[in-house]
């Protein structure tokens, strides 16, 4: 008990001090507000709505741009992966481009789609391309050559080799990426509605920053903290459910 | 008989007077003939101008050192590889299968289907599992693949190659990563099957007294050809102790290392 209690007492005692603090006066509510007045903010957003408004058009946009990002970076890898050709046509180009970081974009990202929500999906599917692109890719040309040469000695060719070796041989790698874009996502999401939004968890720190309302800025960091870590918790799912044979997800028993 | 405290649990116990017996179905079996049959890896030539013949259902041991060549001759059997020169006659892909060194099982596939691999029909899962009940792993369809030891892998890989009722089974080196136990249970497994199904059984391997354990005839590869070609008489199944036994083990031993005493 006492050992896993441990651990929490340094985030406790930090917390304790930051609350003593504020309250004495010694730390102004303009630089930190006590962690009560947090609580209090996060309490009274969430009674007044506003805080499942902005977490969900902030969630719309994190996944749809995932969904257009990933699901491009997806088709593009298992056709590299597969075809010599297509390989040989894209890959150059494709590691060209990755190698400029997504936020470099924004100047000309402005330029083309404006600051509307174009702009932000266009910012984070780039970003969230690359990580499912690059493991698809590796994941599709890594499967094991000696399962493929059985398969096709036990008469799978085509379609069937595919569905039955390649692909679920490149899940795990493939979940990899996903795992690294579903990060990056929030990561470029706050920077693209910190630029400009009329609604999300951007808008909401971003305008509380206007009226030097710390406690809702202070919510708002906290909250993209707890969506990256459900993200990650959501990615480790997916491999435990999509990976029940693998060693390193495999539940206890069988 | 040999160690059979071990086998009992895995196999049912084969009456004898059926071990015994001569009489056994080879019609299943496919003849395979090979002439000329040269293969060359750039300017390193592996197998020069072999000539063999099988008869069907005959058990042969393509045993020599590693590196002589009895692996890229079953892989050029199998229709894995295509030879340099000659001309190959194994019947069609569907009547040939292959076991490899490593059970080569899909992880993700679970024991059942990956026996079940490349069957069609709706009675695919029944076959899968009769053939399983063969190789006495029945009870471990449902498990994943990594959670078997080795000897149960290349026991699955067995059932898998045979639910193909295959003619020829063409065995690379699939028991050399087992401890010694398991393989004489292995042994005796693939004789008995070979025994029932009737088919032709081709075995590579590096243990000549596996070799002289299983097979019909002993066929020693060395410097691309087949340096020894000699006749297993022994009655099955095969005592390590009876007589006879160790002459022959001796004898291609002794071809092996280059002294072949008369």
């Amino acid at each position: 008990m006492l050992k896993r209690l441990t651990p929490w007492l340094l985030p406790a005692a930090i917390l304790v001090a930051w609350e003593i603090a504020s309250r004495s006066g010694a730390l102004s509510a303009r630089i930190l507000p006590e962690p009560t007045a947090v609580g209090a903010a996060f309490w009274q957003l969430l009674r007044s709505g506003e805080l499942a408004h902005h977490v969900g058009v902030s969630a719309a946009r994190a996944f749809s741009a995932l969904a257009i990002g990933g699901g491009l970076g997806l088709l593009l890898g298992l056709l590299t992966g597969t075809w010599k050709q297509a390989e040989t046509l894209l890959d150059t180009t494709l590691q060209m481009l990755r190698n400029i970081p997504a936020l470099a974009l924004i100047p000309l990202v402005i330029l083309w789609f404006g600051i509307d929500e174009a702009a932000k999906l266009v910012l984070v599917a780039v970003g969230v391309f690359f990580p499912v692109y690059l493991n698809t890719f590796h994941g599709i040309r890594n499967v094991d050559r000696d399962l493929i040469e059985m398969a096709r000695s036990y008469g799978l060719s085509g379609f069937q080799l595919y569905r039955q070796v390649i692909l679920p041989g490149a899940l795990p790698s493939i979940l990899v990426g996903l795992r690294f874009s579903l990060g990056l996502m929030w990561v470029l999401l706050i920077v693209a509605e910190t630029l400009s939004a009329q609604a999300g968890i951007g808008y909401l720190t971003m305008n509380a920053r206007e009226f030097l309302q710390t406690d809702i800025v202070l919510v708002g960091i906290l909250l993209y903290a707890v969506l990256g870590k459900l993200a990650d918790v959501v990615a480790r799912w997916l491999e435990k459910a999509w990976l029940p044979w693998h060693k390193g997800y495999a539940e206890q028993g069988s | 008989m040999w160690l059979t405290e071990y086998d009992s649990p895995v196999l049912p116990r084969e009456p004898v007077a059926e071990a015994a017996s001569p009489a056994r179905d080879t019609s299943h079996g496919l003849a395979l003939q090979l002439r000329g049959v040269s293969k060359s890896f750039g300017a390193r030539h592996v197998l020069t101008e072999l000539d063999l013949n099988v008869a069907p259902g005959e058990f042969v041991a393509l045993v020599g050192r590693s590196g002589c060549g009895k692996s890229t001759l079953l892989r050029l059997i199998a229709g894995l590889d295509a030879p340099t020169a000659g001309r190959i006659e194994a019947g069609v892909a569907e009547e040939r299968r292959l076991m490899f060194q490593d059970a080569r099982l899909l992880p993700w596939k679970r024991v059942v289907d990956n026996v079940a691999l490349g069957l069609e029909g709706r009675d695919a899962r029944d076959r899968a599992m009769e053939a399983l009940s063969q190789v006495g792993l029945a009870g471990r369809s449902g498990d994943w693949p990594a959670t078997l030891s080795g000897g149960q892998r290349q026991r699955v890989a067995l059932a898998r190659a045979l639910v193909h009722r295959p003619r020829l089974l063409l065995l690379d080196e699939p028991l050399g990563a087992l401890d010694a136990l398991t393989r004489l249970e292995m042994h005796r497994l693939i004789e008995q099957l070979w025994r029932r199904h009737g088919f032709t059984a081709l075995l590579v391997t590096h243990d000549v007294a596996e070799a002289v354990a299983l097979a019909d005839r002993v066929l020693l590869i060395d410097r691309g050809g087949i340096a020894l070609d000699a006749t297993v008489a022994l009655p099955r199944p095969r005592s390590r102790t009876a007589p006879g036994f160790a002459e022959l083990e001796e004898r291609v031993l002794r071809h092996i290392v280059g002294q072949p005493a008369g």
